[in-house]
């Protein structure tokens, strides 16, 4: 049930092994047909005689930095061994992703050595530029396609590139993340990373496969046979693979230095800010009023477009920039929302978010590459919350579903504990709705009914963000969709929905609908109903890993369901109580009755959020049909004398 | 006023219960007729039989279930006495206003039908009573446990049914159904330990079985009988 939604935050220092930060400029140099990397494939594939036939597989990465006071450079060299046509047409080819800004490309060789031994050297003309842009996305970062030629059945490739990264550009210090575990089976790994002119360089490794060594200011690490990481049905790569980092910094304190100078600069000039404040707000609000006035302006009137080109690939823009286009990205607007509230004397700070890792004691060594987001925290009442700026759709009291539980890096100095990247809370419930349904028997034996459906947080911001762009009759549509998938396809309700355009509102959702009569009206009956908003989330929850932690979301549903029954029958029997507790979650069901045929069924139904072990999986399903299995409401009416 | 449970029925064949009836039934009178040779004659062995210690216990491995005899006078009564012989127990007690069966149901695809019968079954006999139901899950394991009470007035006299199902497996209840009819004011002396006995209905205590697995071989008496579960539970009324 979670969305996934990154900003191009940062996105510059996102490297991830096979994700090589390169350059390749319009004159890409053309390298020395090399007869020493033919000779390195055929010798790497004779060493190889384990070579999986099912799948490719890297048989060698091999890359040498050398990290000096204002030039890093990097050599790779990677090659590769395709036993079969289905993965000629998967992986033929090589994407190197580079930035435009501080890249070089000096070299760059790419051959293909066929089964029968014949090499086929890749052109450097036939190189394929791209942009890595997006839409509303612009930033520096660059694709270079090498499609290998003369690929076939038993054919092994060899590329070689080197890269020179001006460290006088960058915005940050230099370091670099390398995921050595893989989907694809890996035979040998070797990393060397040198420090030069004075540079002192850190690594960090949690890999059982590679082991690594320093001499004086050299790290080389190492290893053969690494085997391809498992696959789950929800798991985050990142979290899971095992990984080895390299830092010209050990202290988490100084990477948060690098990122607040630049918001410091871009908070510089607050002029216009205070003008809109002033506008905003009054000395009569109070303060969750305040907050609620500049933040709807921020998330709602500054539109999300990233230009995270040279120069802000972590630096905001300056507010007052943002403030006159009327977008920014992530930074941007964090920036400018953080400047509002301190101008309404809330003291918030900025914090760094990886959208796509849950996982902490996976951030090895202080790098801003973790991350790819950002936001910002404060306190108010005692109470944490924290507010993502680029969501249009959720109010500031809850925070974006899809940075819930992420791993996170707090701009700020905190007193007395970790100064490292922590994990953003989770709320227990982020999916939550609360129904009145009252429903009606009628004496002809059909039924009335009225549904007043509240869909709050999570749910708020998904239904707000589809329907805040629809017209009245694609909204009534789509709740009508909803009516049909969750209620009956039998009757056409008339629907009403509120709530839409005020983020502290739930989305409302209110039916009616007349159903024809159904139900014999000479004859003792038995009546069945159901809680269906409790059984729509029951429906959604069904967990499927097998190998790694689930990070389950947490649902809660209140339903009071009123139900009137005609003097035609004298009521037999009633609903159960339910009290059904499990390690996982619970229903808990009163029924009051109340004057001649009218009761009322109240149940509240909670399974909170939860980190769940896959030898767990099995046992919270089962929680899950239990509950389901007794959310029925069976009552009985006695045909009246 | 004695109790009206007869003709009371299980859903499974009646030759089942009654070929289990008769077995436990066996089990259990050569059991206490050891017991009472060995401690008091033939006297005892017949007053032991049918009385039964106040709030006494009971712990049935065999089809994992316990319940309490709560309060006194309760005696151990043949198979057919309440119901139609498809029982695996059944019990009279509270000065004969009260008498309790337990059912073994081991078909069970939906507990709602089960339940639902009986309430019918109990309107039938008190028409104007009042019925509820709750359901709660027994701690640490996801099996069922529902109760379901009516309670009206018949011919004058104060009158209950309730019923406890316990869930051992998938299928498989375990129902203790009890009736009590009395005066007014004799109802409300003995309702409390009525409903008691009736939700006392537990899963067996199986550390029990598992603390006399401990201590059999020490035994050189109980090592002499057949080890089943029935003994074990001869066992624990001895150290009791």
């Amino acid at each position: 049930m979670k969305q996934n939604k990154s900003c191009v935050f940062l996105i510059l220092f996102s490297i991830v092994t096979g994700l090589l930060s390169a350059q390749a400029n319009a004159d890409l140099v053309t390298a020395s047909k090399s007869s020493l990397l033919i000779e390195l494939a055929k010798q790497t594939q004779q060493d190889n005689p384990l070579i999986n036939e099912n799948s490719v597989t890297r048989l060698l990465y091999d890359v040498k930095i050398t990290v000096g006071k204002h030039r890093a450079t990097t050599t790779y060299t990677e090659i590769w061994y395709y036993p079969n046509r289905g993965s000629i047409q998967d992986y033929g080819y090589e994407t190197i992703y580079y930035n435009g800004h501080t890249d070089l490309i000096t070299s760059l060789q790419a051959v293909t050595i066929q089964a029968n031994g014949k090499a086929l050297w890749f052109d450097n003309k036939n190189a394929k530029e791209l942009d890595d842009d997006s839409f509303n996305v612009f930033t520096e970062g660059k694709e270079l396609i090498v499609n290998y030629v003369g690929l076939e059945k038993g054919s092994t490739t060899a590329i070689e590139y080197e890269i020179e990264t001006d460290l006088r550009k960058k915005e940050s210090f230099w370091s670099r993340i390398f995921h050595v575990s893989n989907t694809r089976a890996q035979n040998h790994i070797r990393i060397e990373v040198a420090g030069i002119e004075g540079k002192n360089i850190f690594h960090a490794s949690d890999s059982e496969h590679i082991s690594c060594e320093q001499k004086d200011n050299t790290i080389l690490c190492e290893g053969r046979r690494i085997p391809s990481i498992s696959k789950d049905d929800s798991m985050f790569f990142r979290d899971q693979s095992q990984q080895i980092g390299f830092s010209e910094i050990n202290d988490w304190r100084l990477a948060k230095i690098a990122v607040l100078d630049g918001f410091s600069a871009a908070r510089r000039d607050n002029q216009d800010v205070m003008s809109y404040v002033n506008k905003l707000v009054n000395s009569e609000m109070t303060p969750e009023q305040k907050i609620t006035k500049v933040h709807e302006f921020v998330v709602r009137d500054v539109r999300y477009v990233s230009m995270s080109e040279a120069g802000n690939a972590i630096r905001p823009h300056s507010i007052a920039q943002t403030l006159e286009n009327r977008y920014g990205d992530c930074k941007d607007k964090t920036a400018l929302l953080l400047e509002m509230l301190d101008q309404i004397g809330v003291d918030a700070y900025p914090v760094l978010v990886s959208t796509n890792r849950l996982n902490q004691n996976k951030l090895l060594i202080p790098s801003i590459g973790y991350f790819n987001h950002v936001v910002l925290c404060f306190e108010l009442n005692g109470q944490k919350h924290c507010i993502d700026a680029t969501d249009s759709t959720s109010d500031w009291r809850y925070t974006s579903n899809w940075i819930n539980g992420n791993v996170s890096l707090p701009l700020v100095e905190i007193p007395e504990q970790n100064q490292g990247p922590q994990t953003l809370p989770l709320p227990k419930f982020p999916w939550r709705i609360e129904n009145t349904i009252d429903i009606e028997i009628t004496d002809a034996g059909g039924q009335n009914e009225q549904q007043r459906i509240a869909f709050y947080d999570a749910y708020a911001s998904r239904y707000r963000s589809t329907l805040e762009t629809q017209s009245a009759q694609e909204r009534v549509e789509w709740a009508l969709s909803l009516y049909e998938s969750e209620i009956s396809e039998s009757v056409v309700p008339s629907v009403e929905i509120t709530g839409i355009d005020t983020l502290a509102e739930p989305i409302r959702l209110t039916t009616n609908a007349e159903y024809e009569a159904y139900l014999s009206i000479d004859e003792d009956e038995t009546f069945l109903e159901y809680d269906p908003w409790i059984l729509y989330e029951l429906a959604s929850i069904d967990l499927e890993n097998e190998v790694y932690v689930t990070h389950f979301y947490g649902s809660k549903v209140t339903s009071i369901i009123n139900v009137n029954v005609p003097a035609i029958w004298d009521l037999q029997s009633y609903p159960a109580d339910l009290n059904l507790v499990t390690n996982y979650g619970r229903m808990r069901r009163k029924v009051s009755r109340l004057e001649t045929g009218k009761f009322t069924v109240e149940t509240d139904f909670e399974v909170p959020s939860v980190n769940l072990p896959a030898d767990e999986v099995e046992a919270f399903n089962k929680a899950m049909e239990v509950l389901k299995a007794q959310s029925d409401i069976q009552f009985s009416g006695k045909l009246a004398k | 006023m004695d109790t009206e449970l007869s003709n009371t029925k299980s859903t499974l064949p009646v030759i089942v219960y009654l070929l289990g009836g008769l077995v436990i039934v066996g089990i259990i009178a050569l059991l206490v007729l050891v017991k009472q040779l060995g401690n008091g004659g033939l006297r005892d062995l017949i007053k032991g039989l049918n009385e039964i210690p106040a709030d006494h216990t009971i712990n049935n491995f065999e089809n994992h279930y316990q319940l309490s005899l709560l309060g006194n006078s309760w005696r151990d009564e043949e198979i057919g006495k309440h119901s139609d012989g498809s029982a695996l127990a059944e019990y009279t007690g509270l000065n004969k206003d009260a008498g309790i069966i337990v059912f073994l149901h081991d078909d069970v695809d939906n507990i709602t039908e089960t339940t639902q019968w009986r309430i019918e079954q109990s309107l039938a006999d008190i028409p104007d009573a009042s019925c509820f139901e709750s359901r709660s899950l027994i701690p640490v394991s996801l099996n069922l446990l529902v109760y379901v009470e009516c309670e009206g007035l018949n011919k004058g006299y104060s009158k209950i049914d309730a019923y406890q199902f316990l869930q051992t497996s998938q299928n498989t209840f375990i129902e203790l159904y009890g009736n009590l009819s009395a005066s007014k004011n004799q109802y409300k002396k003995q309702v409390a330990n009525f409903r008691g006995t009736i939700q006392s209905l537990a899963p067996a205590d199986e550390r029990i079985v598992e603390a006399n697995e401990n201590l059999a071989p020490t035994d050189k008496d109980a090592a002499s009988f057949d080890q089943t579960q029935a003994t074990l539970e001869a066992t624990i009324d001895e150290t009791k």
